[in-house]
């Protein structure tokens, strides 16, 4: 997976990118777990993975949100979790058998206690075109994952940006109504 | 005494002479001495005069001097008497007197001089001649001398001896006329030479006067007088013993000398200051030297690293001895075994010796292959051409119990093979023993105990240089255990392939080596498929529990005994339950050098299993219905019932026609139309139940169910001023009941309605994502009064659960929706937030 975070265009679409995550004054109130349960519990039901997650990247770290099979874990430095690679790309980022991809070789997540290996994220995208999270599920044995599979998970990453968009929304109103 | 001299001169003279004057008087007693009476008798003439001669005379002399006095008295003088007096230091003196007897003065004058060195010299000269006389007449050597003319002037008893003239015949003739004539040229040209003042030496052959003949050493010496050559001395010396002595010696030494050289030892002698003084031809052949080119030179000069070695102690020890040595030892400078021996001579030692390094090196040989078969842990035995022992080694009696004694004479097999079984079984082996041919076989013998013991036998001919067989060496291996273990492995074996569990052997990096029928009637794979692979890469699938093969991985590497159950494929692709049981099996140094796992198909046994457990969840389930039940009987049943039982006991009580019976019976009324709503719940609930699994689903268009729905609604909507946006595409459709997705869709808008928010119109959003083949996720949004998630809990969809108090409701409407999408393979789930709203989030699978 090219790395873009180096180019000086890179950069200024990086700050814009978190510009836009900081907007939706999600990390702020990230402690607040529960936002996306129902969006949790239901890829872990879909897809009968022990592992799924809500999450947000921001310039050092992984906000989890919401998750299942992760209990505890709210935050991971960037450098170490899957998602700071799947927001870099507009679709479905999916390793199929992590253990076996070249990029992850130094991966403690793949290599080390946790054993993951199977890895599905689809980016949550701003209308403008900002990836600012992942929804993703993950098990700690290989498996496959169809077309299909992926559009259902891209499905619950739309949820998730409609929500945030509508949070935004009725914020505005509200302060506008008060101011 | 009349002449020119006073007497004063003739005193002087009587004082300077060195001859002692003197005066006797009558009677012979001294009335004067001069001077010279002290060198000569060492008495001054004081200690003389008045004393008598005779106190000073050698008593030998007395007489004669007494006689030779008288003499002189009477003729008046004498000369030449000679007598001896006495020194005063004792020393006897010979003196010779001249007297004189003057009869009127009545005295005797005498001059005395001492003569006794001229009498020793008169006396050593008559000596010398004799001795001179002797030494040339008796001399045994012959001896004569010529003068210049050649003519003989002297000779000695020996040449008259051997010449046989006497002494006056040979006199003034020349040597050639006694000489045998063909000597005589020889002689003369020697005499010659002589004469012209050189000494010569030759030898000459004569026969002598008694007819022998004998040889001569001549040797003739040339005398000189006056510078010239007066006459020739001549000696011959008979050598004639010598020489034959000498001959004789040669002659021996020749012969021992060949007698050496034939020897094929080698010898070599010693001198006491170790040099080589002879060494044979043998010897130089060993030490690869030229001819004899040691003697001569020291032994520790040519070996100076044998100084101290053990050559030098035993030569060093004869020599000082006396005594001989006989050893062997290696000789590190001709890197050769020899055999010593060495005898002590007059001048040193001699010594014999051999390379045996050939002998020692078969000698050698032979030791170790005699410790070989002595001590090595088979048996062995040797026996002669009757198969009877001759010998055998101590381990033959370790492993059999019989004695050397005991065994020697007897033949192996009478002493081995006591039962009947094992003699037949040697039966056939002995045929080919006696041709004679190299036989091996293993045999169970016994032992003298009795006890069995399994040999590996090795019987060799043993044939002599003409090809006859002499002996046989027979070499017994104890294989009992060997045996034991093979015996237990053909049973071990036999359970193994015969069982009906599946049996795998693998190395010790899990390769498989051997699988049994058992394993192969299972798994369906032939041991030829599966040698060399690990059993997991065949056996294991998509279904295989990763935690149970981490575990096996785990519990292979640290070698441990476990069990386990798993997954496994069969080769057509048939999953099955497996029970493993593995074992490491080390070797005796503790590495693991296999692991047996012992595979038992337990797939009937885990069906069992699940249909157990699906029927513990069933009835679980159904218990927990009924528990529902029995609250819907104690609550919801009991409050309309009691109520009819209190209202029917007041409607007896009181008058039918007063205003209260009226008002009584229409609550009992209302009492029994709760209670059939119960009752009807009950029902519902039960047939949505008993229709789960067997529910007919079809495929349905989303957006006009819901539209069915909203219209059921439309009233309430319209009272409240609620909206509704519905973003369903028209031709969206899911797998589903008809009647369950209407009453999920109605249940869920109802409650919407119901639970509005009173500060806001409510607005209602319908929305599709993630639309697929597989399934479509439909969200469902209100703007109400939303409730607390953290108290809901996990009981939002519970049967009669209720979270809004000032609201009418009986609770059954979330869990009559999650129940019907369950039923129909769907699933739900919520999120909910007080004065902001609920969202219901669906999904429904559309294969």
């Amino acid at each position: 997976m090219e790395n873009t975070l180096g180019s000086p265009g890179a950069r200024e679409k990086e700050e814009e990118r978190l510009a836009k995550l900081y907007g939706y004054n999600i990390t702020a109130n990230y402690e607040k777990a529960g936002t996306f349960q129902h969006v949790v519990g239901m890829a872990a039901h879909i897809f009968k993975a022990p592992i799924a997650f809500v999450n947000f990247v921001d310039e050092r770290s992984t906000w989890i949100t919401d998750s299942w099979g992760m209990q505890g874990i709210t935050e991971l430095d960037r450098g170490v979790t899957l998602c700071s690679h799947a927001i870099l790309r507009d679709g479905v980022t999916v390793f199929e058998d992590a253990k076996e991809e070249p990029c992850l070789l130094s991966n403690p997540f793949v290599h080390g206690d946790f054993g993951l290996q199977f890895y599905a994220g689809a980016p949550i995208r701003t209308p403008e075109g900002f990836n600012i999270g992942i929804v993703g599920i993950g098990d700690t044995r290989p498996r496959k994952f169809s077309r299909e599979e992926e559009k259902t998970l891209e499905g619950l990453a739309a949820i998730v940006m409609e929500e945030l968009e509508e949070r935004r929304e009725r914020l505005n109103q509200d302060s506008s109504r008060q101011g | 005494m009349t002449g020119g001299l006073n007497p004063k001169a003739w005193e002087k003279m009587i004082q300077v002479s060195s001859d002692m004057s003197c005066a006797f008087d009558r009677g012979g007693y001294f009335i004067y001495a001069s001077d010279a009476s002290k060198r000569i008798l060492g008495y001054s003439s004081e200690e003389l005069i008045g004393r008598h001669y005779s106190e000073f005379l050698h008593p030998d002399y007395l007489q004669a001097t007494r006689e030779a006095l008288q003499s002189v008295l009477r003729n008046t003088s004498a000369n030449d008497i000679e007598n001896c007096y006495i020194h005063k230091d004792g020393s006897v003196v010979s003196v010779s007197w001249s007297a004189l007897w003057c009869e009127e003065d009545g005295t005797i004058f005498c001059i005395a001089r001492d003569v006794t060195e001229l009498k020793k010299s008169r006396l050593r000269l008559e000596e010398s001649q004799q001795l001179y006389k002797a030494l040339f007449e008796y001399n045994p050597d012959v001896l004569f001398i010529q003068n210049k003319e050649g003519l003989v002037q002297e000779v000695n008893q020996s040449f008259c001896d051997i010449f046989g003239i006497s002494r006056e015949e040979a006199m003034d003739r020349p040597t050639t006329s006694f000489l045998p004539p063909e000597m005589v040229p020889l002689c003369q040209m020697y005499l010659g030479q002589a004469l012209q003042g050189h000494m010569v030496r030759y030898d000459l052959e004569l026969c002598t006067a008694n007819g022998e003949r004998r040889l001569f050493d001549v040797s003739k010496t040339p005398i000189t007088s006056g510078g010239e050559v007066a006459y020739v001395h001549t000696i011959l010396k008979d050598i004639t013993t010598v020489v034959r002595s000498y001959e004789k010696l040669s002659r021996q030494a020749k012969k021992l000398n060949s007698i050496f050289e034939s020897i094929t030892d080698a010898f070599f002698t010693l001198d006491r200051n170790w040099n080589y003084t002879y060494t044979n031809s043998e010897f130089d052949r060993i030490l690869n030297v030229e001819r004899r080119s040691l003697e001569g030179k020291n032994i520790w000069e040519v070996f100076p690293d044998g100084v101290n070695g053990i050559f030098h102690q035993k030569y060093r020890y004869a020599m000082v001895t006396g005594k001989s040595v006989h050893f062997e030892a290696f000789s590190q400078e001709l890197q050769l075994w020899l055999e010593l021996r060495v005898y002590p001579t007059e001048e040193g030692i001699a010594v014999y010796f051999t390379d045996n390094t050939e002998q020692k090196r078969i000698q050698q040989e032979l030791e170790k292959l005699s410790l070989v078969a002595s001590n090595t842990t088979n048996g062995v035995i040797i026996t002669d051409p009757e198969r009877r022992i001759e010998w055998v080694n101590k381990s033959f009696t370790r492993l059999t119990g019989y004695s050397p004694e005991e065994a020697i004479g007897k033949r192996p097999s009478e002493l081995l093979h006591v039962h009947a079984s094992s003699i037949q079984a040697f039966e056939a082996i002995s045929q080919e023993i006696v041709k004679g041919k190299p036989v091996s076989f293993e045999i169970l013998n016994h032992r003298k105990n009795g006890e069995e013991i399994w040999f590996s036998v090795q019987v060799n001919p043993v044939y002599n240089e003409a090809g006859q067989l002499v002996r046989y060496i027979t070499i017994q291996t104890d294989i009992t255990e060997r045996v034991r273990a093979r015996q237990e492995l053909e049973m071990l074996s036999l359970v193994a392939s015969n069982t009906d569990n599946g049996v795998v052997i693998t190395d010790a990096n899990g390769l498989t080596e051997w699988v049994n029928e058992g394993f192969v009637k299972i798994t369906g794979y032939t041991l030829p498929e599966i040698r060399g692979r690990k059993p997991g890469e065949l056996l294991q699938g998509e279904g295989t529990q990763a935690d149970a093969v981490k575990k096996i991985r785990n519990n292979l590497k640290q070698g441990t005994h476990f069990s386990t159950t798993l997954i496994n494929y069969k080769k057509s692709g048939e999953r099955f339950w497996v029970s493993m049981d593995i074992t490491p099996i080390f070797d005796n140094d503790g590495a693991i050098t296999r692991f047996i796992a012992i595979q038992r198909d337990i797939t009937f046994r885990k069906e069992a299993e699940d249909s157990l457990m699906k029927m513990t969840q069933d009835l679980y389930s159904h218990n927990s219905d009924l528990q529902q039940f029995t609250y819907i009987v104690s609550h919801n049943l009991r409050a309309p019932v009691a109520n009819a039982l209190g209202l029917t006991r007041l409607l007896t009580s009181i008058g039918k026609h007063s205003g209260q019976f009226d008002q009584a019976l229409s609550n009992l009324s209302q009492s029994v139309v709760n209670l059939d709503t119960v009752l009807k719940d009950i029902n519902m609930i039960l047939s949505i139940r008993d229709s789960r699994g067997n529910l007919e689903l079809e495929p349905i268009a989303l957006k006009l169910v819901v539209q069915q729905a909203l219209s059921s609604l439309q009233e309430s909507l319209r009272q409240c001023g609620g909206t509704v946006l519905n973003a369903i595409p028209d031709d969206l459709t899911v797998r589903a009941n008809k009647a369950y997705l209407y009453s999920v869709f109605y249940n869920l808008l109802s409650n919407a309605i119901k639970y509005r928010s009173e500060k806001r119109a409510l607005v209602l959003q319908i929305r599709c994502y993630g639309d697929s083949g597989k399934g479509v996720l439909v969200s469902l949004s209100d703007n109400g009064s939303g409730f607390d998630m953290q108290k809901a809990n996990k009981n939002m969809f519970k049967l009669y659960k209720r979270f809004h108090s000032d609201k009418k409701g009986r609770g059954i409407g979330l869990y009559l929706v999650k129940t019907h999408l369950e039923a129909m393979g769907g699933h739900i789930e919520v999120n909910s937030q007080v004065g902001v709203g609920t969202k219901f989030l669906i999904y429904l699978a559309k294969v």
